[in-house]
C-alpha cells in the first residue's frame, strides 16, 4: 500500500464526480469532461498496478471505506476507459452547449456511481454508488426537448431500475439491522447473517434475494428486461457508457458480495433460472431485429444472461472476463454502429469463393479445430479451471471457435494456401481465448471472492445446457404439421417481443381532438370541426 | 421508368365487403389503381440506398406544379416547413443584407405581370404595385401554423374519434419493412406480410377475427388486394388518387425506398428489393381493418365518406395583410380596398416565394457585380443574417478576375463539386496552372470491378446507365502481386464472415463477445481519443491497371469517340500544358451512415479515382491519340494526363498510376505534387475555422465520434457555366459549382444542352435536397445523427423503430441552433448568350419545368454582354427586373 495509490484511488471516484459537479454549476468547455476521465482512467491504471502488491484502501473501516483489490480495479479501469470515450464522444457530437454539459454532467455522475459501486468495501457505499447511477442514467434517457420515444424509455427505465434499488435498499437495511454495523464487508455479512432469521426466513436468504432482484432489475434480467430496448432512442454515446459499464451491474455485485449471494442456494437458483430464460429470450428476439442498434441492445439482454449463469455456478472468473470482454466489445459495436453500410458494401466486394471443401469436412474441421485448439491453451494456461467453469468455457468457446471457423470456411477455397491460415487462425484464436482468461484469472489471483456452498451444481448446469439444446434441436426439426405450427407460434412470438416497439402494445388510445397529433413536431393548437375540412379534390394538383 | 408489378393485373373477381361502414363498395380496376399510385407516388421522392446515398430534390414529384405550389403541397403532404417564413426577409433587410431594390426587382422578376399592373392610389398618392407587394413583404402578416388536414381513411378516423390508429399501423408496417429488407437479396411483398402478420399477438391489438377474416380473404395479388383495401375504407373515384397519397405520404422513408427499388435499382443491384406497390397494399389493409376494428370495437359509426364539398382555398388574410399595407402607406381602412387587389393576385404561397427570390437575387446580384469586378471581396457572403460560415474568408484573393498562366506547367481538371473550387482557387495561387470544372465521372460511363470484386460497380451518374463493365487487371510482371492481392482479399471476406456468423449465431456470440472485447474495445477506444487519418484510395502502388479496353470494355472508335466528347466538353481541345490532372474526389469517414453521400455524386455516391483512371488512360492511349486527330483534336506527345482523387475530408491530393507516367514528364511531378499539397493546406486550414471542435482537420475522417467529418456541399446555392477567367480569382466560398464552358467555341450550343440538362440539373437536385434538409430538419431531413440506427444498409430510423429517415441530417446543415447552409434555391450563371440558352430551354422540357416553375434561376448574358435574368415564362430582363425585347431572330436584342 503506498501514498500515492491511495491518493490516485481517491482522484478515480472524485474525478468522475467533479465532472457531475462542475459541468453543468461551471461552464466548461467540451474537452474539460474527457481530460478529467482520461487523467481518472490513468490513475485507475495506476491504481490497478499497486493492486498487485496489495490491495488500496482509502478511509478503511469507515461506511464509505474505499478498497480496490485487483478485480476491482480491472472494473474501475475498464469502467473508466469506455467513460473516456464516451465523454469525449458527448464532447465533439452534442452541439447545443447547455445539451452537452448536462449530458457529460449526468454521465460523470453514472460514472462515478458505477465506480463507486466497484471500490467501495461496504454494502452501505456500494449501495450508494448504485442509486447514484440509477438516478443519472435515467436523466440521461430523458430528452427535454422530445416527447414519446425517449419519454417510454425512461419511463420504463425508471420502474424497472426502482425495482432493482428498491431492493438493494432492502437488503442493506437487512445487513446493516443484523449486523449492527454500517460498514459490514460481504464476507463478514455472510457469517453474521447465517444464523439469523428476518421475520421467520433465513436472513442470509432474504439478502441474497434481494440482491438477486437488484441485479435483474439492474442488468435487464427477466422478467425486468423489457427496460434495456427502447434505450435506443437516446444519442449513440449514452448508448455506449449504458451497454458498457452500467448495464454488467448484476455481475459487479455477485463480485462485490459473492459470499452473499452465492452462499444463498435460493438465490443462486433463482439467478440461475432467470438468467437461462434471459438467454433463449434474447437470443429469439435479436434475431428478428434487422436495425443496428436493436439488433445490439437484444444481443446485450442475452449476454447478460450468459453473466447471469456464469455468476450463479460460482464461475466469477469467466464473469469478471466477460463483464469487461462484454462491455468493450458492445462500446466498439455502439461505436461503430454507423458503418453498417460501409460494412455491406465491403461485403458485396469480397471475392467469390471458387471451390469451397465439402459440407462433411467442412463440418469435421469446423467442430474439432477449435475443440484441440481450447485443449491445447487449457493445458497451457488455465489448468486451474474447475466444475462449471470449465462446462461453460468448453461449450461457448468451441460453439463460438466452430461457428466462426464454419464461416470463414465457408468463405475458403479448398486449396492448401487459402486453408491453412484459416484453420490455424480456427486453431490459435480458441487457444489464445483461454490464455486470456488464464491471464486475467492468473492476475486477479486470490481476490476473486471465494463463492459460497448456494452456488448452482455442474450437474445442473449440464442439465440446462442439455435441456435448452433438446428444446431447440425439437423446435427446429420436430417433423410434420405440429413441428411448423411450432415453429411458426415462436417465430411470431419471437417477433412480438422484438419488436415491442413504443407504439404497439396495449389497446388503442383514443383522446380527443387530436387532429394534429400526427405531427411531430408542432401539435396543432386546436382540434377542427370535420365538416370544415376541405375535400381530397381541394388538395390534388391541377 | 414504371411502377413494377410482378403479376400482370387481372380482372377483379368479386366485390370485398367492406369492414368499414358495410357498404359493398367495387373495387376499382388494377389498371386504375396502378395508374393513380403512379401519380400518387409523387409525394415521396426516391430514396437511395445508404450504399450509394444520391442527393436528390424531395419535392421532385411535385415539380410540374412550380415552386410555390409545390410547397404549399409538400406541407401538407410531409407536414414539414417548406417555405421560409417572411421574418427571415426581414431580418436580412434588418441586417442591410436585401435591399428594397432587392425586393423591388424580385418581385418584377418571379412575377412580370405584377409589374405591368396600373399604379394604385393610396393615402392620395400614386403607388405602384410592386411597392404594394414590397411592403407586403415586410410588414404583412404571417399566417398562423394552420392544423394539419387529414391524408388517409385512418388521419380522418383519428380525427374524428381522438385515436392512433393510423400511427398504430405505421408501427406495424415499418417494423415490417425494416426487418423483411435487412439483407441484400431479400424481397418484402403483401403475401409474405400477410403470411406472418396473421399469427402474431399484437396484431389482435389492431385487429379483431371479422378484420382478420377479411384479411385473409383478400386477394394476394398486391394490386388487387389494395384496390380491395381501398374499397374497403370507403374510398372511390377522385378520393383514390388522394387516398393513395395519403398512404405514400405516410412513409415517405419506405415509399421512396420503393421508388428507387421500382425505378431506379439496376437489374443486377443487391440491395434488398420492396414494391411501391406491395408496400402501399399492406399499408392500406391494415388500415382499412384497423379501422373497422376500432369501430366495431367503439360500437362507432363506421366512418364516413370523404367529405365532398367546395374548396376553401380563400386566403382568410388577405384583408389584413391590405390594411397592413395601407397602414404602412399612411392610408386608411378605405385604402385596403384598392392594395387588397393587387395583393389578391400573390397568394401566400406566392408570396413566400417572392420572399426567397429576394434573398437569391440580392445574393444573385452581389455575385454577378464581383464576377464583373465592380464590386470586391467574398462572391457568396450569407445573406441571411446568423449564418455560420463552413470556411474562412480567403484573404488571397483580389476579386478581380485573374488571366490565364501563359504556360501552364498542369491544367488540373477537377469535379464540378462546390468542394473543388477552393482547392482550384488556391491551386491557382501557388503556381503556373489553370483549372477545368467538369462532372467528376469525367464522362465515362462505366462500371468498374476491381480486382477480386465478384461484381462490376456504378462509377456514373445516376442518370446515365454504365455503357461498359470494366475490369482492373494486373500490370505485366504484377501477376503474383495481383495473386497476393486477391487472397488477401479473399482472407478479410473470410474472417468477416466468420466474425458475422459466430455474432449472429445462437450459442457463439457469448465467448466471442468476451474474448473479441479485449482488442476491439481498446481499438474503438484508441481511435476515438486519438482520431488518426483515413485514406480514401488504397494506396496500391501502381500494380494494377484501370485499363478502358480491360473487361467488356470499348473498341477502340468508342474510345475515340468517348475521348474526344470528353475533351470538347471541357472546352480542353488545344492549348494543352505538359500534365493534365482529371481530379476526381472521395471522401471517407467512420461511423457515418451517410458517408457515401459525401463521396462523388457524379460517380454514383462513390469514389470519383476510378473514373479519373479509366478517362486518363484512355486519353494516354497512343492510337486513341491517333483517332483523335482525325477528329480534329490533336494532343501533342508532351502533353500526359495523370489521374488524381482530391480527400475532401483533408483535402489532400493524391496523383495515381504514376508508374505509367514517362521519364520524360517524371520530373515535373515533384513541383505539382508540391504545389498540390501547398494548397490543399491552405485549403484545410480554411475550412478548419468552419467545423465546430476545431483540431486537426485531416483526423476527422478516421474518428467515429466526429458527427462532421466534412461539411460536404453545405452552403451550395450556384452554378456558373463558363471559362475560369469569369470566377478565377474570386472567393466564392466553396459554395459555387463550377462547370467550365466556352461559350465561342460552342456555336451550336450543343455542349451547353449537355451541361444545362445533366450537371446542372444534379446541381439543383443536390441543392434542393439541402435547401429543404435546412428548412425543416426534422421533416425533411433526417434528424440528430446521434439517434441514427441504421436498417440494415439501406437507410437509418431515429431511435428504436418508425419511417426510414429522408433528407440530410440536421448535423450537415446547421451547428445546433444556428443555420450554416442558407436555404435558397440553384442560381445558374452561364456565360453564353441568352439566345442560345432560350433556344435550349426551348427543346428541353426538363429545363422549362424547372426555370418555369421557378424551382432554379438563370442568368445568361445579352447581346450587351450586360447579364440577363430569365423570367418564367421564357421572358428576360435585366437584374432590376426590367423586361428586355426578344430576340427576334435567335440573336441580338436591345
Amino acid at each position: 500500500m503506498s501514498a500515492p495509490a491511495e491518493l490516485s484511488l481517491a482522484a478515480v471516484i472524485l474525478l468522475p464526480a467533479l465532472v457531475a459537479v462542475a459541468a453543468r454549476a461551471v461552464r466548461v468547455g467540451p474537452r474539460v469532461p474527457a481530460a478529467a476521465l482520461g487523467c481518472a482512467t490513468a490513475l485507475a491504471a495506476v491504481v490497478a498496478v499497486a493492486t498487485v502488491e496489495a490491495p488500496v484502501a482509502v478511509a478503511d473501516g469507515t461506511a464509505v471505506a474505499l478498497v480496490v483489490d485487483r478485480v476491482a480495479a480491472l472494473l474501475v479501469v475498464a469502467v473508466l476507459l469506455v467513460g473516456w470515450v464516451a465523454m469525449t464522444y458527448l464532447g465533439r457530437s452534442v452541439d447545443a452547449p447547455d445539451a452537452r454539459r448536462r449530458l457529460q454532467g449526468l454521465a460523470g455522475a453514472l460514472l462515478a456511481g458505477t465506480v463507486l459501486v466497484s471500490a467501495s468495501a461496504g454494502l452501505v457505499a456500494l449501495a450508494a454508488g448504485w442509486l447514484v447511477a440509477s438516478a443519472a442514467l435515467v436523466a440521461l434517457l430523458a430528452r427535454p426537448d422530445e416527447v414519446g420515444p425517449p419519454a417510454l424509455a425512461r419511463r420504463r427505465a425508471r420502474r424497472s431500475l426502482l425495482v432493482g434499488d428498491l431492493a438493494l435498499l432492502g437488503a442493506v437495511a437487512v445487513v446493516v439491522g443484523v449486523t449492527g454495523s454500517w460498514s459490514p464487508g460481504s464476507a463478514g455479512a455472510a457469517e453474521l447473517l447465517a444464523p439469523a432469521t428476518v421475520a421467520g426466513l433465513p436472513a442470509l436468504d432474504v439478502v441474497a434475494v434481494l440482491l438477486v432482484v437488484a441485479g435483474v432489475a439492474r442488468s435487464a434480467l427477466v422478467p425486468l428486461h423489457r427496460w434495456l430496448v427502447p434505450t435506443i432512442a437516446a444519442p449513440t454515446p449514452v448508448s455506449v457508457l449504458l451497454h458498457a459499464g452500467f448495464i454488467s451491474g448484476a455481475g459487479v455485485l455477485v463480485l462485490r458480495t459473492a459470499p452473499l449471494v452465492t452462499g444463498s442456494a435460493v438465490a443462486a437458483h433463482l439467478l440461475f433460472a432467470l438468467a437461462v430464460a434471459t438467454v433463449a429470450v434474447g437470443t429469439l428476439a435479436r434475431r428478428q431485429r434487422a436495425d443496428g442498434k436493436g439488433e445490439l441492445a437484444w444481443s446485450t439482454v442475452a449476454q447478460m444472461g450468459f453473466m447471469g449463469v456464469q455468476c450463479a455456478v460460482g464461475a466469477l472468473g469467466g464473469a469478471l472476463f466477460h463483464i469487461i470482454g462484454h462491455g468493450l466489445y458492445k462500446a466498439a459495436r455502439f461505436l461503430e454502429v454507423g458503418d453498417a453500410p460501409v460494412a455491406a458494401l465491403a461485403r458485396r466486394r469480397h471475392p467469390a469463393v471458387t471451390r469451397p471443401a465439402p459440407t462433411g469436412v467442412r463440418l469435421a474441421l469446423a467442430s474439432v479445430v477449435p475443440a484441440v485448439g481450447l485443449g491445447l491453451g487449457w493445458a497451457a494456461a488455465a489448468p486451474h479451471l474447475r466444475g462449471a467453469a470449465v462446462v461453460l468455457v468448453a461449450t461457448f468457446a468451441w460453439a463460438a471457435g466452430a461457428q466462426a471457423l464454419w464461416g470463414a470456411l465457408a468463405r475458403t477455397s479448398a486449396s492448401p494456401t487459402s486453408w491453412l491460415p484459416v484453420v490455424g487462425a480456427g486453431l490459435v484464436l480458441p487457444a489464445a481465448y483461454v490464455v486470456g482468461l488464464g491471464v486475467v484469472e492468473g492476475f486477479v489471483g486470490d481476490d476473486l471472492a471465494t463463492v459460497g456452498a448456494g452456488v448452482v451444481g455442474t450437474p445442473l448446469l449440464v442439465a440446462a445446457l442439455v435441456g435448452v439444446l433438446a428444446a431447440a434441436a425439437a423446435v427446429r426439426w420436430w417433423p410434420g404439421a405440429a413441428g411448423e405450427q411450432l415453429r411458426d407460434a415462436l417465430d411470431a412470438a419471437a417477433l412480438d417481443l422484438a419488436e415491442d416497439r413504443p407504439t404497439a402494445p396495449g389497446p388503442v388510445r383514443h383522446r380527443r381532438g387530436a387532429i394534429g397529433r400526427t405531427d411531430p413536431i408542432r401539435p396543432s393548437p386546436r382540434p377542427v370541426p370535420v365538416s370544415s375540412l376541405p375535400t381530397p379534390r381541394a388538395l390534388e394538383p391541377r | 421508368m414504371s411502377i413494377d408489378l410482378r403479376t400482370p393485373p387481372p380482372a377483379p373477381s368479386r366485390a370485398v365487403p367492406s369492414p368499414a361502414d358495410g357498404r359493398p363498395a367495387a373495387p376499382a380496376s388494377p389498371a386504375a389503381v396502378v395508374a393513380d399510385l403512379r401519380q400518387a407516388a409523387e409525394v415521396a421522392a426516391p430514396l437511395w440506398p445508404l450504399t450509394s446515398f444520391v442527393a436528390v430534390n424531395p419535392l421532385g414529384g411535385l415539380e410540374r406544379l412550380g415552386f410555390a405550389r409545390a410547397t404549399a403541397e409538400a406541407r401538407h403532404w410531409t407536414r414539414g416547413r417548406t417555405q421560409l417564413p417572411l421574418g427571415e426577409l426581414r431580418a436580412a433587410v434588418a441586417a442591410g443584407r436585401v435591399g428594397t431594390a432587392d425586393i423591388d426587382a424580385a418581385v418584377r422578376l418571379a412575377r412580370p405581370d405584377l409589374a405591368r399592373l396600373a399604379p394604385v392610389a393610396v393615402a392620395g398618392r400614386w403607388v405602384d404595385p410592386v411597392g404594394i407587394v414590397r411592403r407586403d413583404l415586410l410588414v404583412g402578416p404571417e399566417p398562423a401554423s394552420a392544423p394539419h388536414l387529414p391524408r388517409t381513411a385512418g388521419e380522418r378516423w383519428d380525427a374524428l374519434r381522438g385515436s392512433d390508429v393510423a400511427d398504430r399501423v405505421d408501427a406495424v408496417v415499418t417494423a415490417w419493412a425494416a426487418r423483411t429488407c435487412a439483407h441484400d437479396g431479400d424481397v418484402a411483398s403483401f403475401a409474405d406480410w400477410r403470411r406472418t402478420a396473421l399469427r402474431r399477438r399484437s396484431l389482435t391489438a389492431l385487429v379483431d377475427d371479422e378484420a382478420r377474416t377479411w384479411l385473409v380473404e383478400l386477394p394476394v395479388a398486391p394490386v388487387e388486394a389494395l384496390a380491395g383495401a381501398l374499397a374497403a375504407l370507403g374510398v372511390d373515384g377522385a378520393g383514390r388518387r388522394h387516398e393513395l397519397r395519403g398512404q405514400v405520404a405516410r412513409l415517405r422513408g419506405w415509399a421512396g425506398y420503393a421508388r428507387w427499388c421500382d425505378e431506379w435499382a439496376a437489374a443486377d443491384d443487391p440491395s434488398p428489393r420492396l414494391s411501391l406497390v406491395e408496400l402501399v397494399a399492406v399499408r392500406a389493409a391494415l388500415e382499412a381493418a384497423a379501422v373497422a376494428t376500432d369501430a366495431r370495437r367503439a360500437g362507432a359509426s363506421p366512418l364516413p365518406p370523404a367529405p365532398q364539398g367546395a374548396p376553401t382555398s380563400v386566403d382568410q388574410l388577405l384583408g389584413e395583410r391590405a390594411a397592413a399595407v395601407a397602414r404602412d402607406l399612411g392610408g386608411d381602412a378605405g385604402d385596403g380596398a384598392a392594395v387588397g387587389d393587387v395583393l389578391a393576385r400573390v397568394g401566400l404561397d406566392e408570396r413566400a416565394d417572392l420572399a426567397l427570390t429576394a434573398l437569391e437575387r440580392a445574393a444573385g446580384a452581389h455575385l454577378l457585380a464581383v464576377l464583373d469586378g465592380t464590386r470586391s471581396g467574398p462572391a457568396l457572403p450569407p445573406v441571411l443574417p446568423d449564418t455560420l460560415p463552413t470556411r474562412a474568408v480567403d484573404p488571397s484573393t483580389s476579386g478581380a478576375g485573374r488571366g490565364r498562366p501563359t504556360e501552364p506547367l498542369a491544367q488540373v481538371a477537377c469535379c464540378i463539386d462546390v468542394r473543388s473550387e477552393p482547392l482550384r482557387r488556391q491551386l491557382e495561387g501557388t503556381g503556373p496552372y489553370e483549372t477545368i470544372g467538369f462532372a467528376g465521372f469525367f464522362g465515362v460511363a462505366v462500371a468498374v470491378r476491381e480486382l477480386g470484386w465478384p461484381a462490376a460497380e456504378a462509377r456514373c451518374p445516376v442518370l446515365v446507365r454504365p455503357a461498359h463493365e470494366l475490369a482492373v487487371a494486373p500490370r505485366a510482371g504484377e501477376e503474383v502481386a495481383a495473386g497476393r492481392h486477391v487472397r488477401r482479399l479473399g482472407r478479410a471476406g473470410a474472417a468477416d464472415h466468420a466474425l458475422e456468423e459466430a455474432h449472429h449465431g445462437a450459442a457463439s456470440p457469448f465467448a466471442l463477445a468476451e474474448a473479441a472485447g479485449w482488442l476491439a474495445g481498446p481499438r474503438a477506444a484508441l481511435r476515438t481519443l486519438l482520431p488518426r487519418r483515413r485514406r480514401p484510395v488504397a494506396e496500391e502502388p501502381g500494380r494494377f491497371r484501370l485499363d478502358p479496353a480491360d473487361g467488356a470494355g470499348m473498341d477502340l472508335d468508342e474510345q475515340v469517340a468517348t475521348a474526344a466528347a470528353v475533351l470538347s466538353t471541357m472546352g480542353l481541345t488545344d492549348g494543352f500544358a505538359p500534365l493534365v490532372v482529371l481530379c476526381g474526389h472521395a471522401s471517407r469517414s467512420r461511423n457515418n451512415p451517410h458517408a457515401s453521400g459525401l463521396d462523388c455524386g457524379a460517380c454514383g455516391g462513390a469514389s470519383g479515382a476510378d473514373s479519373a483512371r479509366v478517362a486518363a488512360a484512355l486519353l494516354d492511349d497512343p492510337d486513341v491519340r491517333r483517332g483523335l486527330v482525325a477528329r480534329g483534336i490533336t494532343i501533342p506527345d508532351g502533353t500526359w494526363f495523370v489521374p488524381a482523387v482530391h480527400d475532401t475530408v483533408t483535402d489532400e491530393v493524391q496523383l495515381l498510376d504514376l508508374v505509367d507516367v514517362p521519364a520524360s514528364h517524371r520530373q515535373l511531378l515533384p513541383r505539382l505534387q508540391g504545389d498540390l499539397a501547398a494548397a490543399g493546406a491552405a485549403v484545410a486550414a480554411g475550412r478548419a475555422e468552419g467545423l465546430p471542435g476545431g483540431g486537426a482537420v485531416a483526423a476527422r475522417g478516421g474518428d467515429p465520434a466526429q458527427v462532421r467529418p466534412e461539411w460536404g456541399l453545405a452552403g451550395c446555392s450556384t452554378i456558373v457555366v463558363g471559362p475560369r477567367s469569369l470566377t478565377a480569382g474570386v472567393d466564392l466560398g466553396g459554395r459555387a459549382f463550377l462547370h467550365s464552358y466556352e461559350a465561342g467555341s460552342d456555336p451550336e450550343g450543343a455542349v451547353l444542352e449537355t451541361i444545362l440538362t445533366a450537371p446542372v440539373v444534379v446541381a439543383h437536385w443536390i441543392t434542393s435536397q439541402y435547401l429543404f434538409s435546412a428548412l425543416d430538419p426534422e421533416a425533411l431531413g433526417a434528424g440528430d445523427k446521434l439517434l441514427h440506427n441504421p436498417v440494415g444498409a439501406i437507410g437509418v430510423v431515429t431511435g428504436a423503430a418508425g419511417d426510414l429517415r429522408v433528407g440530410l441530417p440536421r448535423q450537415s446543415t446547421a451547428i445546433g441552433d444556428r443555420r450554416v447552409h442558407e436555404p435558397l434555391r440553384l442560381l445558374v450563371v452561364v456565360d453564353a448568350p441568352r439566345d442560345r440558352v432560350e433556344a435550349i430551354v426551348a427543346r428541353n422540357e426538363v429545363l422549362r419545368t424547372l426555370l418555369d416553375g421557378s424551382w432554379v434561376h438563370l442568368v445568361a448574358r445579352g447581346a450587351s454582354g450586360a447579364w440577363r435574368w430569365r423570367t418564367p415564362g421564357g421572358g428576360w430582363a435585366d437584374l432590376d427586373g426590367i423586361p428586355v425585347a426578344a430576340p427576334a431572330t435567335g440573336h441580338g436584342e436591345a
